[in-house]
């Protein structure tokens, strides 16, 4: 499997997250650097069109998640963090992707008391790609 | 709709993120213009019927009303060409590949991923091409949403079953099919009128060493299609084993050559019959594994045309008429025999055995 790449139904075990701190200030940057790439190679613009946007709704998911975790509603939590995943998947966010992936996995197997942790690195690596946008002078979409 | 000058898109999904992304990957060609774009299946029916796209890019997943529901919404109200854009494919999938074909969909694909970002350019360079492919493939109204659905078998309009003017005979096969399409195709006499139109799932190495020796039987000309052929009046044609064959008005053949899982596609070739020939197609969907041609089956019957499927008992494997049966999309379950009369009644034929 593309350790890059988990699935995201849980059906396999996700790399396990780096531990808390570990590279945390890299992730931004990866980020952003992941899409000027692609931008300067085949989509203009991409950058600017695609992380304020990603920023907004990212926060937005993250919060139902917590809530539905909090709920311990599954069907709703599943919902939402294979959203979070796929949000993930698009701007290169390569730790949010395996973190959301955990979070699917133990919610298939009705582990919610294990996704505190991981939903404080979402938190983390949000805040991480937020400073480097802004540094960018990339904000998040009203 | 067509699309003339360029191919008008409308994007449904839930994540404002996959929606940008989805854009930025269709606006990569200057031919394509992103007209709208929807975050629930609600949405997408209201701008479905208010901005009449070329294609509808579709998520599944979504909440209050489904990318499903909305198909079947917009396949009964605002028929478009739509591609399914979904992640929650495959063995944990909700629903199956042959469900949401049968909704009225035409396609279904991975939901493109940026990572690794060498997948981008693939990924966008393989949704350009299908999204560009599938706006061209005409769709028919599909009543699966709409209240006539909920109406009983018995109301619907039984056509005639035989001795009727039919101008093509399409024929849909998979596995176990060559042994029943080599039957029906043996018997079919030399001054058969109405044109044969098969796609039968085969590997391109097997295709052409079957059909040579099936045209030492078959007392009609035959031959694999190509782009811009016409369907004409006493000649097969078979689906090429790497393209959909979409008819066009006229009978114009146009060839689909995006690769995807179910290729060359019973349903492309059905429906887009059933657009063009109404009531005078009759469709046989033949032994198979899965549903693909069930959907394409439910249009001809929808059009008015006739519509049989083999029985379980002479199938291989009886998934395919299943499907169609179980979505009343056949008027007819025939054996081999009954399949046969049934061909060699249309326009009244008759076979080269019978005397004709």
């Amino acid at each position: 499997m593309d350790r890059a790449n988990p699935k995201p139904d849980g059906s396999d075990p996700p790399a396990p997250v780096a531990a808390p701190g570990a590279g945390r200030d890299d992730v931004g940057r990866a980020v952003l650097a992941h899409l000027r790439e692609i931008e300067e190679r085949l989509a203009p613009g991409l950058a600017a069109q695609v992380m304020p946007v990603f920023l907004r709704d990212m926060t937005i998911r993250q919060a139902a998640l917590a809530d539905a975790i909090g709920r311990a509603d599954t069907v709703e939590a599943h919902r939402v963090a294979h959203t979070i995943h796929g949000s993930a998947a698009s701007v290169g966010a390569a730790t949010m992707m395996r973190a959301s992936a955990e979070i699917l996995a133990h919610i298939k197997n009705r582990q919610l008391d294990c996704c505190a942790p991981l939903l404080g690195q979402l938190a983390a690596d949000l805040e991480s790609v937020r400073r480097t946008a802004a540094a960018d002078g990339i904000t998040a979409a009203e | 709709m067509r699309p003339r000058d360029g191919v008008r898109v409308m994007v449904v999904d839930d994540s404002p993120v996959a929606r940008e992304v989805v854009r930025a990957m269709l606006e990569t060609d200057a031919q394509i213009q992103v007209v709208g774009m929807a975050a629930t299946g609600r949405e997408a029916v209201d701008l479905t019927a208010r901005l009449r796209p070329d294609l509808v890019t579709m998520d599944l997943v979504m909440p209050g009303m489904d990318g499903m529901e909305a198909t079947r919404r917009i396949m009964a109200s605002h028929p478009t060409p739509i591609l399914f854009l979904s992640s929650f494919l495959g063995q944990n999938g909700i629903y199956s590949r042959g469900e949401i074909l049968a909704a009225g969909a035409l396609d279904i694909v991975e939901k493109p991923q940026q990572i690794p970002d060498t997948r981008w350019q693939a990924d966008s360079t393989a949704l350009v091409r299908k999204v560009k492919s599938l706006a061209r493939v005409p769709v028919v109204t599909h009543l699966h949403g709409a209240t006539a659905l909920r109406e009983p078998p018995s109301k619907l309009i039984e056509s005639a079953a035989s001795r009727r003017s039919v101008s093509v005979v399409a024929i849909g096969a998979s596995t176990g099919g060559p042994r029943i399409v080599d039957e029906l195709l043996s018997a079919l006499p030399a001054n058969y009128r109405p044109a044969v139109v098969v796609v039968q799932h085969m590997a391109e190495e097997l295709m052409h060493g079957w059909l040579a020796a099936l045209a030492r039987r078959c007392g009609l000309p035959l031959r694999v299609a190509e782009d811009g052929d016409r369907i004409q009046s006493g000649r097969v044609l078979f689906a090429p084993p790497s393209a959909h064959l979409a008819v066009m008005p006229g009978g114009r053949v146009c060839l689909d050559n995006t690769p995807q899982s179910v290729c060359p596609s019973v349903d492309v070739t059905f429906s887009t019959m059933a657009t063009v020939y109404r009531s005078r197609v009759a469709g046989l969907l033949l032994s198979g594994m899965g549903a693909d041609g069930a959907a394409g089956l439910l249009a001809i019957r929808r059009a008015g045309g006739l519509t049989m499927v083999q029985n379980e008992s002479s199938c291989v494997v009886f998934g395919m008429p299943r499907a169609a049966i179980k979505l009343e999309a056949a008027q007819r379950i025939y054996g081999p025999a009954q399949l046969k009369r049934s061909l060699l009644a249309l326009n009244g034929a008759r076979s080269r055995a019978g005397g004709g």
